[in-house]
């Protein structure tokens, strides 16, 4: 098991350094000119041509290259533009708030969907399975800043039920003791229950705007695989020995049933992590998505850069965590290792 | 089944419950104010590198200034900035000296930076010095004042500084009242400064080294700033409100919703379709202002055929729609910089409409005189950062021209690349926006018009007879002779039409009908020190 994961992690090396040129490149690829922007507005061609020399960006893109690499193996990954911080201060503190949000939608969306595809798959074509197709439809074809702007209007502008959407805490709260990053656990961590109530209802609308993108696919994938083991061979069998029903649904069709739903988690995972962008906006979430936008936006290279590459190392690592479970799931994959 | 029910029933009101309670827990807040916007401060170094405009907003409540401006209130009854009048800061007076080459300021006595160090005229040169030697857009400001080289500023004792300056400058002044000569702590600063680093440009990007009304309690780029009253501060009237959160909101939907709710107090640099939609919300109070000294145009590169040809500048300038763009671009917010029925105006005002009119038969004429009978092709061009306002003016340009057989193929610039684009000067057609700090119709024209080309005269526009008029402004002995070049260089720019003023946008701020004392600045940001809250 030990050396199944060191194994995985060495081969990512060649994918992350292929991340690596290939942000570099396309960074320098995106249409603007840095040196300009920052120059500012009465800026004239002699400051621009200083502020290029700054920043290193007259040298030819072997050299930057080179001194990029050099700069990301002492640990610094550069500067953002868009805000003037480090881009690992900016990474550090923002990613665990897209991953709190990410880890939370998802959950929502499982604790959803895979129960909603189960008693669709049991039944096919009852209001169960319709409802179930409902669902899935409404959630791959409302783009998420629509969902989004939805439940405010509903649940914040018309009821007033949800506080507003501000961002992680409201506007006078005090920040938990920063722990994990997360709020939700260094507030209870810090057994400071009135932080955590407050970073909950902030939080609890951006996760179901992305719980109802996320579950669609979900609950499809767990509907379809279920209806295929169902109708395998074995499970007829199950119930011509007449074992308990829940046995045979829990144990038997569910447990094989879920490799390809834990693949489709994974996926989904990766892309809610890149999409929740929007819902960042919409909830003024502090995340990690918003600020590759703007970033983007204004060419800001390393942040750019900083951006797609800790979002490799997450793909990598989620890949890795989902074949770790498919393996702890099925004991044919364990056998063949 | 009755018990389940009751227990679903039971849960939902305890989730309902614990929505309600949080919801209506904003704390009693006359002395907080919060505040939402789409973007926040980036530095709190006004003199660093890439500083952001909202940084400017910053940087005037944290540190001061050795002069502000006087206040006044306009037609409107609105309250804003007086150009004219400088007042004291952190200077509690100041002599200039006959010839007007030497300005001696006097210190306050008792003011302290927020560390509590006294602040000396040695803090002052050191934060003089630092903005004419850091480049880029400081010394290009401080440059706009005849104010260039460390030598021109003096310590006289521990509480008088002189600056002197090569000829009388009447923006000198005015300059200094500006953000950029803020004033440094600088022995906290030099603890931070590095021999590759002598100015400090790291440590004063992320740390408050001023003695203004307000210190920073917490910095978070991009997320949110928090303010809090320094209670020793003396340049002024103590402020009203103790904690400004400003919060950094992207979606200008979640902005208006919250200001609606009551949740936020002001909701600030609207788009001018919120303003005019929240402007019928009778419960929220909109102020707006025109923008000093700026202005939304059509401009033609005077050197790319066949803009090189006057006729057709005049032809194309008859076929804007001017009253459109106006009210489809800014929803008719703002003032309206077109129409003007004489080619020469009567007075020096400035900003006021150009002698530009919608006559499409007139524009088939001239066109046709100018050898184009079936019009021609070209490009139009936008910066896609200000989208917002620019692309509804660009698309109702591009209808208009179809109509006298110009075709453009609209080109949306990515705004990073924008500058660069206009240095450039390869655009034949464009519509921008472009607005000075210092509100003087001749640093409009001379950034705009003057044959130096300067990055923002976009048209290419060289003439000697202009450059004339705009020089003998710049240092015209008196308004007589200052209001004659004026109106020089206004009727000279219709004759010539290299760029079509479209009208003067408005810095919309929407707040809550409590909150008070907000005043229009030249800076385009919120001075809190004013605000109280009712």
């Amino acid at each position: 098991m030990f050396r199944f994961i060191c194994k995985r992690l060495l081969f990512a090396l060649p994918n992350l350094l292929g991340v690596l040129v290939f942000t570099f490149i396309l960074a320098r690829a995106l249409p603007g000119d840095p040196a300009a922007f920052l120059a500012g507005p009465s800026a004239d061609p002699a400051a621009i041509e200083e502020i290029r020399r700054g920043l290193g960006l007259d040298k030819s893109l072997i050299e930057q290259f080179i001194f990029y690499i050099r700069d990301m193996a002492h640990g610094d990954w550069g500067t953002s533009w868009t805000t003037g911080q480090p881009v690992t201060y900016e990474i550090l503190t923002r990613l665990p708030a897209s991953l709190e949000l990410t880890f939370l939608g998802l959950f929502m969306a499982v604790a959803a969907a895979v129960p909603l595809g189960i008693a669709s798959a049991l039944r096919p074509g009852s209001p169960v399975d319709n409802l179930c197709r409902l669902l899935s439809t409404l959630g791959v074809s409302m783009p998420t800043f629509f969902s989004g702007l939805m439940l405010v209007y509903i649940f914040y502008y018309l009821l007033g039920l949800s506080p507003a959407p501000l961002g992680r805490l409201p506007a006078f709260a005090p920040n938990p003791a920063d722990v994990t990053g997360f709020y939700l656990l260094d507030s209870l961590l810090a057994t400071d229950f009135e932080t955590f109530k407050a970073a909950f209802t902030q939080i609890l609308l951006p996760a179901l705007t992305l719980a109802l993108f996320a579950m669609a696919p979900l609950a499809r994938m767990t509907r379809a695989s279920m209806l295929s083991v169902l109708s395998a061979d074995f499970i007829r069998t199950a119930r011509a020995v007449n074992l308990p029903r829940r046995k045979i649904i829990i144990s038997y069709a569910l447990r094989n049933a879920l490799a390809p739903v834990l693949t489709t988690l994974g996926m989904v995972f990766s892309f809610t992590l890149g999409a929740n962008v929007l819902v960042e906006k919409v909830f003024s979430w502090p995340g990690i998505g918003s600020f590759a936008l703007e970033a983007l936006i204004i060419s800001d290279y390393a942040a750019v850069q900083g951006f797609v590459l800790v979002m490799g190392i997450l793909y990598v690592l989620v890949n890795l965590a989902v074949d770790l479970l498919q393996i702890l799931g099925d004991p044919r994959i364990r056998m063949g290792l | 089944m009755k018990l389940r029910k009751s227990v679903l029933r039971l849960a939902a009101s305890a989730v309902i419950l614990m929505f309600a309670v949080s919801a209506a827990k904003a704390a009693p807040r006359d002395e907080t104010l919060l505040v939402v916007r789409e973007q926040g401060p980036n530095s709190m170094d006004i003199m660093g590198m890439g500083t952001n405009r909202p940084a400017y907003g910053l940087s005037w409540n944290v540190y001061d200034r050795l002069l502000t401006y006087g206040k006044m209130t306009d037609a409107s009854g609105a309250l804003k900035y007086d150009f004219q009048q400088m007042a004291p800061e952190l200077a509690e007076s100041w002599e200039v000296s006959p010839d007007g080459t030497r300005i001696v300021f006097h210190l306050r006595k008792n003011a302290v930076f927020h560390d509590g160090t006294p602040v000396t005229a040695e803090d002052v040169k050191w934060s003089f010095d630092r903005a004419v030697s850091v480049g880029g857009f400081p010394t290009f400001q401080m440059n706009a004042g005849s104010m260039t080289r460390s030598e021109q500023f003096a310590v006289i004792d521990a509480h008088t500084f002189q600056v002197t300056l090569p000829r009388k400058d009447k923006l000198s002044l005015p300059d200094i009242g500006t953000p950029v000569p803020a004033i440094i702590n600088s022995r906290l600063a030099r603890k931070h400064a590095t021999e590759k680093d002598p100015w400090a440009m790291e440590w004063l990007k992320n740390n408050d080294a001023g003695g203004g009304a307000y210190t920073v309690r917490e910095f978070k780029p991009g997320v949110q700033t928090v303010y809090e009253r320094f209670e020793q501060w003396k340049s002024g009237e103590k402020p009203a409100i103790k904690t400004v959160v400003e919060r950094v909101v992207p979606s200008a939907s979640t902005r208006r919703a919250m200001l609606e709710k009551g949740d936020v107090d002001i909701s600030f640099d609207l788009s001018p379709k919120d303003a005019a939609a929240l402007l019928e919300n009778k419960k929220i109070r909109v102020e707006g202002m025109p923008i000093e000294n700026c202005m939304w145009f059509v401009d033609m590169n005077v050197t790319k055929p066949p803009f090189d040809n006057l006729k057709v500048r005049q032809a194309i300038s008859y076929a804007v729609p001017y009253e459109e763009i106006f009210k489809a671009s800014a929803y008719g917010r703002g003032f309206a910089l077109f129409g003007a029925t004489s080619a020469r105006p009567a007075t020096a005002r400035w900003i006021q409409p150009y002698a530009f009119a919608t006559d499409i038969a007139k524009a088939r004429e001239l066109l046709a005189e100018a050898g184009f009978p079936n019009g021609f092709t070209t490009t139009l061009s936008f910066n896609l950062g200000t989208a917002t306002w620019g692309e509804p003016a660009a698309l109702l340009l591009q209808e208009n021209l179809k109509k006298i057989g110009v075709e453009t193929r609209i080109e949306k610039i990515p705004a990073a690349n924008w500058r660069s684009e206009m240095a450039k000067k390869n655009m034949p057609l464009l519509v921008d926006n472009m607005g000075g700090w210092l509100n003087y119709a001749d640093y409009f024209f001379f950034w705009n018009y003057h044959s130096q080309n300067g990055v923002f005269n976009t048209m290419s526009y060289q003439n000697r007879e202009m450059d004339a008029y705009i020089e003998s402004a710049r240092f015209a002995e008196n308004k007589k002779s200052y209001d004659k070049s004026i109106i020089d260089c206004i009727a000279k720019a219709v004759a010539d039409a290299p760029r079509l003023p479209l009208y003067q946008p408005s810095l919309d701020a929407a707040m809550q009908p409590g909150v008070d004392g907000y005043v229009y600045w030249f800076h385009r940001q919120i001075d809190y020190r004013s605000i109280r809250k009712k």
